[in-house]
């Protein structure tokens, strides 16, 4: 989303900041900008120098007593330097690791100076306000929310891309109408908006108008607007596991509940998509991202667990089933797939039988056989020595 | 010069303390106690264990209490239910992460 404006409509950015410095006063400004995304930082400078170039920027610009001009800095690859905080000291020259809050960075922000810093979206925005008037914007959208949200319509969904589309649009008309709808005539089963920040939104909740304390009510988050939509082939639980897997990576390590709290409940999820967790795991699991939420400095903690608690929230059934039953009904968890013949189908050959390398399988001779669970361990040899297609899982 | 006094209260106790105070120190003048771990006066004020942190009325979440200032009219309370299940959780993720050879180990040793 704000890839495609330093892409696409770097100048609408350049005025903004132009007009934010002017109107609290600073002279130099920073634009941040992931090293991953070559074309946005080439075209930025490209526009830098036109602006320069016509007197936009620079030294008493239009011969007024304002000076401004802007600096690209290149991120890492730490997605914790998108907290406004670590991204301060970042442009600093040290390691990107948030600051604790307050002071919020408009009272001491960088080299300790008041600092305005805001999404490049946001900034995108301010222009049409000015020039069509703060009644116009405060027409679209809902009574919290003001404007349009670029999401980042992407998964099982028949349109992929980015849609702007004005706050409180609701999750169905953007996966229905505008993306389509899902494919392979699958179910959706749930939406995860804000990416591994956010949380994930059940079919009870597709009508949900969309704005940020809306998504906030609901147990997710808007973030920067990532909107995946998953079908019923997908495990819940494995999806919380995924993006806990992010976040352990992306954690900064400054703090004790992120640095070491996500990585306990990345092992809890691991344990449990294995086939060895237990009900005692769920309650260690809820017990530990609620901690993990309230007590961590920065946004990368305080909304790791989000995923955990939302899949927990809508699809704890699912949960109970992989600790219980130890059953992976979207059978995405190998380790817990069980391997069965088809007792209608099954001839009695006994191939299966004879290449099993754990003698698994049970049964006489020209008889129907069955798998013995306790002995199986799921290598899939017989299904595939099976000339009759009648083992599966 | 007259030292700026700001008034607030500690788990129901009216402290009085000198402006840019923290909330750890404004405690510890009237015998409050809050539990530190990486909290070293002048040379390690970071915040970043996480032990420290109080419940502030009218905020949300948690305040560092070793880093955030006294403020006028502020109601801190150290001990309450979340605090104290926030506190024993990080201790115990600490100690997930620990070699446990505390019985024998020299930072253990009386000096």
């Amino acid at each position: 989303m704000d890839r495609s404006i330093l892409e696409g409509d770097p100048h609408s950015v350049i005025e903004a900041m132009a007009i934010a410095a002017y109107a609290i006063g600073a002279n130099k400004g920073y634009i941040y900008v992931r090293a991953e995304y070559p074309i946005a930082v080439k075209r930025f400078d490209i526009a830098l120098k036109q602006a320069r170039e016509y007197g936009i920027l620079g030294e008493n610009i239009f011969g007024s007593q304002f000076s401004f001009d802007i600096e690209i800095r290149l991120g890492a690859g730490a997605f914790v330097c998108g907290e406004e905080t670590a991204l301060l000291e970042s442009i600093e020259g040290r390691r990107g690791q948030p600051r604790v809050k307050p002071p919020y960075p408009a009272v001491s922000g960088l080299w300790g100076k008041p600092t305005l810093i805001n999404n490049v979206e946001t900034y995108a925005n301010i222009a049409q306000i000015i020039l069509n008037g703060a009644k116009w914007y405060s027409s679209i959208g809902t009574e919290t929310s003001k404007g349009t949200k670029v999401f980042a319509l992407g998964g099982n969904v028949n349109n992929v891309g980015l849609v702007e589309v004005p706050m409180g649009t609701t999750l169905r008309e953007i996966i229905y109408d505008i993306g389509g709808g899902i494919p392979n005539g699958r179910d959706f089963k749930a939406a995860q908006t804000g990416g591994p920040s956010g949380g994930c939104i059940p079919k009870e909740h597709l009508d949900t108008p969309i704005d940020y304390e809306s998504l906030k009510e609901i147990g997710s988050m808007m973030g920067s607007g990532g909107l995946i939509v998953m079908d019923d082939t997908k495990c819940m639980v494995s999806l919380a596991k995924f993006y806990l897997e992010f976040t352990v990576d992306e954690s900064c390590g400054k703090c004790t509940p992120c640095r070491i709290g996500t990585k306990r409940m990345l092992e809890l999820l691991e344990k449990i998509c294995h086939g060895e967790g237990s009900e005692l795991d769920l309650y260690k699991l809820e017990k530990l991202a609620n901690n993990i939420k309230n007590a961590s400095i920065c946004g990368l903690g305080q909304s790791a667990p989000n995923p955990v608690l939302s899949t927990m929230k809508y699809f704890k059934e699912e949960y109970k089933q992989h600790v219980i039953e130890k059953e992976c009904k979207a059978l995405e968890c190998k380790a817990m797939a069980k391997i069965t013949i088809n007792q209608e189908k099954c001839k009695g050959c006994g191939l299966c039988q004879k290449n099993c390398p754990v003698n698994a399988i049970e049964g006489e001779a020209r008889q129907v056989r069955t798998i013995n669970q306790d002995k199986c361990i799921k290598c899939g040899t017989c299904l595939t020595s099976c000339p009759f297609k009648a083992i599966g899982n | 010069m007259k030292e700026e006094l700001v008034t607030l209260t500690i788990d129901g106790v009216e402290i009085k303390a000198k402006k840019g105070t923290t909330i750890l120190e404004a405690a510890r003048q009237a015998d409050i106690d809050i539990p530190t771990l990486c909290f070293l006066k002048d040379i390690n004020e970071v915040g970043d264990c996480r032990m420290c942190i109080v419940e502030v009325e009218g905020r949300r979440g948690f305040a560092t209490s070793c880093i955030q200032t006294v403020e006028e009219g502020m109601v801190v309370k150290t001990h309450t239910p979340n605090v104290l299940e926030a506190r024993h959780v990080i201790l115990d993720l600490i100690v997930s992460n620990h070699a446990k050879e505390c019985l024998t180990c020299t930072r253990s040793r009386k000096l």
